[in-house]
């Protein structure tokens, strides 16, 4: 009786070698897995470490301590104290002169020339705003912490060695000198960039800032999510749940995976001849720029999106339809819940790419130099990527570190932008 | 309170919804519209790269002095030009940067579109050096050693013969034995075209060999053609980029910027010309001779414009800004000598006088800035009022009993919704463009247009209420209405993609046909050589100008697929292993983690490929005795193949996440191991999906621009070598487009046949790829 039961059933036997193999390859494919994963995640770590290492440094600065005498013939030479006359006095000849009367030993109009190119052409704006904030400080005499120039920032973070022949140095003897003689009297110290947080973009490496370029990116975003979201995911939408299957949505379909590989440059062209040539929109403009990568980001959305739809059992969709559901009742309140997840993450491909992109943006004028921070999508404004691009193509090379932090402000605001995305695919995430 | 209320909670989700968030997207940029159109306020500077670091500089000045900042682009200066040379008012940008002079044909283009008033200034000149890496020994070389070492025909005794030489040696016995190897501006690029001017074409009429020659445009094909074979190395226009590439290797030459030797001697040494070491000294006493003038064009028609026009060019002439003294020599231009910096700004402000007072900027105020978004906002809030009262209207029309109701109450209310706004949005979009294209001055009656419009859109928009509102009755099928708009909605939706590719093959085309008319198509399609070495200037001739786009392809190609070797097995495991194998946990960090690859900007792994792998991949065939390119299609393609990994991970990860557990378990049941079940029965019904993410990552590596840009070469070699340098069709698009070349020379026009090419190619590929996917499909479950 037993015999035959047992005979019924093959168990597997583990020192057969067919098994063995099986579970070897079965080992196998597991690692490959996480060979691949972690592969992945290495080559992710060696950029983000070498991305990091060069940028950290750009968020901090030196200062250089100096007792400003805040003479009021130089202030105001008329004696009025009113606002006009006060922001536009020269605190920079103030800067000078402290710097002038701290070497007196510095005569030559060269000499002079190097020694007031430690410290950076908007020095005197940090006087200045304390003036305005306190006119009363006026006569007196006041230690003011200035921004060194960027050479000499580079000088004390050590990107300019000390060692090489001077004239293979941008910063020569003297200037060091200065330099060390200043840090021995303590009157150089280090403190947080704010500025570069704070401002907009500038040809002087310490007065350049990303906030700028970061507005711009904002506002690029916001225009490009709010188009390229809703119509990506109706087109799919219709393409995969209602277009009959004719030759006319087959060449829709085809279409749209061949707008994916288009160059991005085209669509470009394209922003130059529709939207700025037919319907008149500002050059430079996020606003632009953003319709022009909404359209780039589209294909990607719809193909993702169509992807997630089909994921979708169709068991889910017979069951709805047999309690009475319409067919977009179906859809809207069955399948596209299910299916968002998906839709989530080719949203995060499609719009991560927007946002590093930076070619097309060149035929609509973002690339650009623009001081001024935008205030909103009409106001012309760079973008992240391109902000990296023009300062890597700058000579000084205060730059360089500005650009790889650049680039950790670029990847602080795709993680944010993910993180909103990656928690909507978490909620809705299951398997059947 | 009332009885339906998840009942229409559910159906307020979804498409309604959506609906609304895209009315609204589209109302919100009707409304910017008019804002658009506001006055510009600052002026608008297009053109040249080399340029762009002095014209920023002045402009920031500039700005210091209360002047709103200028914007300064940088789009090369034939498509600065090609802007400049559009029209005349506010939409088109009121100084054109220039590294050369402007040629005739734009003069013409600019006449034909109304800018007949240009105002030539000169602002400068920019030192062009040749530098090489710390590591070798100093080496002066003189312009005939140069033209020996890179003309593409030499005279070697007596005749004339393709360049022979490929070490220094052979050149100058007096030089050290090293690979020629010289890192350049490719043909599109200004700095290019001084070179050849100031050195290829100075040395090579010392040859008695040239001189010989009759006929000068020959002899001028012959001086200015450089060589092809590798020795000369087209190296983009990010001379950043070569400073650090001949850090790197010591043997090799760059052609740079002076600025750029100037902040970096620390890793450079400039090498002397014909004796004379390229110092700021020397290049502004003018005995290093090899250096190029700049230019601004000044469109005078805006002086009255845009305020500041004259003051801007003043501050450029300054002698603080562009005097020998002045802060653009710390930026890198070297200035004119003293006598013709004075002769040139006097010259320049009598052309351009400062105008005493300048007419006053109308400025919309903030209440009429403030109206467009007033009406937008007044119209959604008249569609929501609509809502709830088509949904009241359908309860009290069966007294609660919805059960009566053919439609769910909030059906009724977006019917009415939406019968609201639909001749609302019309009588806004209209009224906004009606506004925006009225003839006359567009702000004088801007309250009053905008007045009229809302008020045209709030009656549009009750009539429409009160209309729907009358439908509301227990057996309308309002839903079946809804239904119908929503999938009108749906359709129009899905024929936009139909749109942006047909304004994509209208706006290549055009200009594709003007190339074809200069360039035979056959050559185009079919020719084995690509070598857009085409003059530059009017007083150049043609050089060799070779249009055939095979090797641009073939290279795309090449890199394509060293991308997908690395991209399809990396992705695709790792998708396996997320869907199948990791902890809830593991995937929860892993992905989004992956996801982030295909975030960072592209110009970022264009450094990483350049400077990282590429020279590693160089140093590793050194060692095994392998002659690898500096710019090696391997490079570039592993480091494409890394940042297009999410496009195939992710999405296989989805559809193998979606492949329900039922076959999963069915395939366990019968013995099968998680690998077995995973190739045999996850991969085949998860294959179209798969199939789909690896198309979109075929599609990006192809459209990919600025990896290749950077790492990838500007010569085209037809090879299928990997280790080669080789072009890209995106590489070749950018290059020619922001190059500083005539906007209408068969060299500009050929970016818009690559274009067009490359759409067509692809076309095909996805036809056949749809084909394949279509019979292999299987569909589960």
């Amino acid at each position: 009786m037993s015999d035959t039961s047992t005979q019924g059933i093959r168990r597997p036997d583990l020192s057969d070698g067919r098994i063995r193999r099986r579970y070897a390859a079965e080992r196998r494919f597991r690692f490959y897995g996480m060979f691949a994963v972690g592969l992945a995640i290495a080559m992710l770590a060696v950029l983000l470490v070498s991305v990091c290492s060069k940028g950290y440094s750009a968020f901090y600065r030196t200062e250089i301590g100096l007792d400003v005498v805040l003479d009021p013939a130089v202030i105001t030479p008329d004696g009025k104290k009113d606002a006009d006359t006060l922001a536009n006095a020269d605190y920079q000849g103030l800067v000078k002169d402290t710097l002038k009367n701290a070497f007196p030993e510095v005569t030559s109009r060269a000499d002079r020339k190097l020694l007031y190119a430690l410290v950076s052409n908007g020095a005197g704006d940090t006087i200045r705003q304390a003036v305005l904030s306190d006119p009363s400080v006026i006569g007196s005499t006041k230690r003011f912490w200035v921004v060194a120039a960027d050479d000499i920032d580079m000088l004390k973070k050590g990107f300019i060695k000390r060692d090489v022949a001077e004239a293979e140095r941008v910063v020569p003897d003297s200037q060091i000198s200065w330099f060390d003689k200043l840090a021995a009297n303590n009157q150089i110290k280090t403190t947080f960039n704010s500025t570069f947080l704070s401002a907009g973009d500038s040809r002087e490496p310490e007065q350049a800032g990303v906030l700028g370029a970061l507005m711009g990116s904002i506002f690029t975003m916001l225009v490009t999510v709010l188009l390229a979201l809703p119509l990506g995911v109706m087109s799919a939408i219709y393409l995969e749940e209602f277009a009959p299957k004719n030759r006319l949505t087959e060449i829709i379909e085809v279409n749209i995976n061949n707008l994916a590989a288009v160059p991005s440059i085209v669509f470009g062209l394209l922003g130059l001849a529709v939207l700025l040539g037919v319907f008149g929109l500002p050059r430079s403009a996020p606003l632009v720029g953003g319709m022009v990568l909404a359209l780039m980001t589209l294909p990607t959305i719809i193909i993702a999106t169509r992807a997630a739809l089909k994921a979708v059992p169709p068991s889910i969709r017979e069951a709805a339809y047999g309690i009475g559901a319409s067919s977009l009742q179906v859809v809207t309140h069955h399948v596209l819940p299910l299916a968002t997840p998906g839709i989530m993450t080719g949203a995060i491909i499609g719009l991560a790419r927007a946002l590093g992109e930076s070619a097309p943006l060149l035929m609509i004028g973002m690339v650009a130099f623009i001081v001024d921070v935008p205030h909103g999508p009409t106001d012309p404004a760079t973008v992240l990527p391109v902000q990296i691009y023009l300062w890597a193509d700058s000579p000084e090379r205060a730059f360089v570190e500005k650009t790889s932090a650049g680039i950790m402000v670029l990847l602080a605001f795709l993680i944010s932008m993910n993180a909103i995305a990656i928690f909507v695919r978490r909620r809705f995430e299951r398997r059947w | 309170m009332l009885p339906a209320q998840s009942a229409r909670n559910r159906a307020g989700l979804g498409l309604p919804s959506i609906s609304a968030v895209v009315f609204g997207a589209v109302l919100a940029l009707g409304a910017l519209l008019p804002q658009a159109a506001a006055a510009r306020e600052q002026l608008h500077i297009v053109g040249s790269s080399t340029v762009y670091p002095f014209a920023t500089a002045v402009a920031e000045h500039f700005a210091q002095e209360g002047f709103k900042a200028p914007v300064v682009e940088s789009t090369g200066t034939g498509g600065g030009l090609k802007l400049f040379c559009g029209g005349v008012g506010e939409g088109f940008p009121d100084i054109a940067n220039a590294s050369r002079p402007i040629k005739e044909g734009e003069v013409e283009a600019c006449k034909q579109n109304g800018v007949t008033d240009i105002v030539e200034v000169e602002i400068g000149y920019d030192g062009i050096v040749l530098a090489a890496g710390k590591g070798g020994a100093p080496r002066a070389l003189t312009v005939r050693d140069l033209y020996l070492a890179l003309a593409k025909e030499v005279p070697v005794n007596g005749v004339l013969l393709a360049n022979p030489y490929k070490l220094w040696s052979e050149v100058n016995p007096g030089l050290p034995a090293d690979r020629i190897e010289v890192l350049g501006p490719p043909p599109t690029s200004g700095t290019r075209d001084a070179f050849l001017e100031l050195v290829m074409d100075k040395a090579c009429h010392t040859f008695p060999e040239i001189a010989a020659l009759t006929d000068e445009k020959v002899k001028k094909a012959k001086c200015q053609t450089l060589r092809e074979d590798g020795a000369y190395i087209d190296a983009g226009e990010n001379d950043n980029l070569i400073v650090q590439k001949l850090a790197a290797n010591p043997v090799a030459f760059g052609i740079l910027g002076y600025s750029f030797l100037a902040d970096n001697q620390d890793m450079l040494q400039g090498s002397a010309m014909d004796g004379v070491t390229p110092t700021e000294d020397n290049i502004i006493n003018g005995s290093y001779e090899v250096a190029r003038k700049l230019y601004l064009y000044v469109k005078k028609q805006h002086s009255d414009v845009v305020p500041g026009l004259a003051e801007f060019v003043a501050e450029f002439m300054s002698e603080k800004a562009s005097g020998t003294q002045g802060y653009l020599t710390d930026k890198g231009m070297v200035p004119m000598p003293e006598a013709e910096h004075a002769a040139v700004s006097t010259a320049v402000l009598a052309a351009l006088p400062i105008a005493s007072s300048l007419g006053a900027v109308l400025d919309l105020g903030a209440t009429s800035a403030l109206l467009p978004w007033i009406a937008g906002g007044l119209l959604l809030l008249l569609s929501s009022v609509g809502f709830q009262l088509g949904r009241r209207r359908a309860f009290a029309s069966v007294r609660g009993a919805t059960r009566q109701l053919h439609s769910l109450p909030s059906y009724h209310g977006v019917y009415v919704g939406l019968g609201a706004f639909l001749p609302g949005a019309l009588a806004l979009l209209l009224g906004a463009v009606t506004a925006h294209y009225l003839p006359g001055d567009p702000k004088a009656g801007h309250d009053v247009i905008w007045a009229a419009i809302a008020a045209a859109t709030l009656g549009a928009a009750a009539i429409g209420l009160a209309w729907a509102q009358r439908h509301v009755s227990a057996n309308f099928r309002a839903r079946n209405a809804v239904e119908k708009m929503t999938m009108i909605l749906l359709v129009v939706c899905s024929l936009l993609s139909i749109l942006t590719t047909v304004g994509i093959v209208l706006s290549l085309v055009f200009e594709a046909m003007r190339f074809f008319a200069q360039v035979s198509p056959l050559e185009f399609l079919f020719g084995l050589q690509w070598s857009p070495q085409m003059a530059i200037r009017a007083d150049q001739v043609g050089q060799s100008g070779a249009f055939g786009a095979i090797p641009v392809f073939a290279g795309t190609i090449l890199i394509t697929i060293i991308a997908m070797i690395v991209a399809v097995p990396v992705g695709l495991m790792s998708a396996i292993y997320l869907s199948d194998y990791a902890s809830r946990k593991t995937r929860a960090w892993a992905k989004p983690l992956i996801e982030i690859l295909a975030g960072i900007p592209t110009v970022v792994y264009g450094f990483f490929a350049a400077l990282t792998v590429a020279p590693l991949i160089r140093g590793m065939g050194a060692s095994v005795g392998l002659d690898v390119a500096s710019e090696s299609a391997l490079a570039a393609g592993l480091v494409m193949g890394v940042m297009i990994i999410p496009f195939i991970s992710s999405l296989s990860d989805d559809v193998m996440n979606a492949v329900p557990q039922a076959m999963r378990d069915g395939s366990f049941a019968l013995g099968a191991t998680k690998s077995e079940t995973i190739r045999q029965v996850v991969v085949p019904a998860a294959l179209p999906g798969i199939m789909g993410g690896v198309l979109l990552a075929v599609s990006r590596a192809i459209g990919e621009t600025m990896i290749v840009v950077m790492a990838a070469g500007l010569t085209a070699n037809l090879t299928a070598n990997p280790l080669e340098a080789v072009t890209t069709v995106t590489v070749q698009i950018v290059t020619l487009l922001v190059g500083d070349q005539e906007f209408d020379s068969p060299k500009t026009l050929a970016a818009f046949a690559l274009g067009l090419a490359l759409f067509v190619v692809t076309l095909i590929l996805n036809i056949v790829a749809l084909r394949i996917v279509k019979k292999y499909r299987e569909q589960y479950e």
